[in-house]
């Protein structure tokens, strides 16, 4: 009986989806094919779902019976609702997708858009030339961050830039690449918090 | 079924149904089941059909619903018909004899002899 009521449950489903009206008349049209589908049921002892397709018909022809009997102006009116409710569907997945663009394009400009500037890098093998000053930008011109080099080619002074082009840290090494000093700056440029580092005797 | 005979069928529906209903209290299928029965099988009705034409004539006041529960968990829909409807089946089988009387007329075939229609 089990394998039969789900067979039913399908049945109907077919018949709502090609119905066309107001979802309360749907509700109570398949509610009530439901009953009588379970009388005929419960009267001819059918188990196989072929009974009911036979006696009931296809569930297109059903819901087109339906619709056929339905006034005009209540089928125009769902479709109606029908067509402005796809057409929200469709606006907000549109909107969804141009903000998430959006946002992609601003994460790839993060990950991968700076241009490199100062002296050229040139890497021979153990030949290495290191620039004195190098100067690393946003997309948008915007400065990244300027790192200052000891003559020996390590580090001495990096300044990390916010994309407003607003000091963030300012990092003070010694000539072994240590860091001597660190300071952090809020948006309005005061300092937030400023480190400075014992050197090792 | 022609689509004349579907047709035709859907306007003497309101009439059977209503018939029926004089008698005793029915549920849709029941509806269907006895149309099939009384003509011997010569007026079938879909029930998705009959379901809107019952619903018209619920909306109207004509008939009435109850539901009774069958079995354990399954309820069933009753329809009864009001007093309008009753008053609504005579102004209908009025119609439907007049109507009849005149494609008999046209069809050249026996009637009663009554007063014209004015």
């Amino acid at each position: 009986m089990n394998r039969i009521n789900k067979d039913i449950e399908k049945y109907l489903e077919e018949i709502k989806k090609n119905l066309v009206c107001s979802a309360s008349q749907k509700k109570t049209v398949i509610n009530d094919l439901r009953n009588s589908i379970y009388d005929y049921v419960d009267e001819t002892k059918a188990t196989d779902i072929e009974d009911i397709y036979s006696h009931f018909g296809q569930p297109e022809d059903i819901a087109e019976q339906i619709i056929s009997e339905i006034e005009p102006k209540t089928v125009k009116k769902a479709f109606k609702v029908h067509k402005v409710v796809l057409a929200g569907v469709i606006a907000i997945v549109t909107t969804f997708i141009i903000i998430l663009g959006f946002y992609i394009d601003q994460w790839k400009e993060d990950v991968d858009s700076y241009i490199l500037e100062g002296p050229a890098v040139e890497i021979n093998g153990d030949d290495q030339e290191l620039p004195m000053d190098e100067i690393v930008y946003y997309k948008n011109g915007v400065i990244k961050m300027y790192t200052i080099y000891y003559e020996n080619g390590a580090i001495k002074e990096q300044k990390y830039y916010d994309r407003d082009g607003v000091l963030e840290v300012h990092t003070i090494y010694n000539t072994n690449g240590t860091v001597k000093e660190e300071t952090t700056y809020k948006k309005d440029g005061s300092v937030k918090n400023h480190i400075t580092y014992q050197q090792p005797e | 079924m022609s689509q004349s005979q579907e047709n035709f069928k859907r306007g003497c529906t309101e009439i059977l149904a209503l018939h029926l209903l004089c008698k005793e209290d029915l549920y849709g299928y029941q509806i269907t089941q006895l149309f099939n029965e009384k003509s011997g099988g010569r007026f079938t009705m879909l029930e998705g059909t009959l379901y809107l034409i019952l619903y018209k004539l619920e909306e109207a006041g004509y008939l009435s619903t109850y539901t009774e529960l069958v079995g354990k968990k399954r309820t069933r829909k009753y329809y009864h018909i009001e007093p309008a409807g009753r008053e609504y089946l005579k102004k209908l089988l009025a119609e439907y004899d007049e109507v009849s009387k005149g494609i008999a007329l046209i069809l050249d075939r026996e009637v009663e002899a009554d007063e014209p229609n004015k």
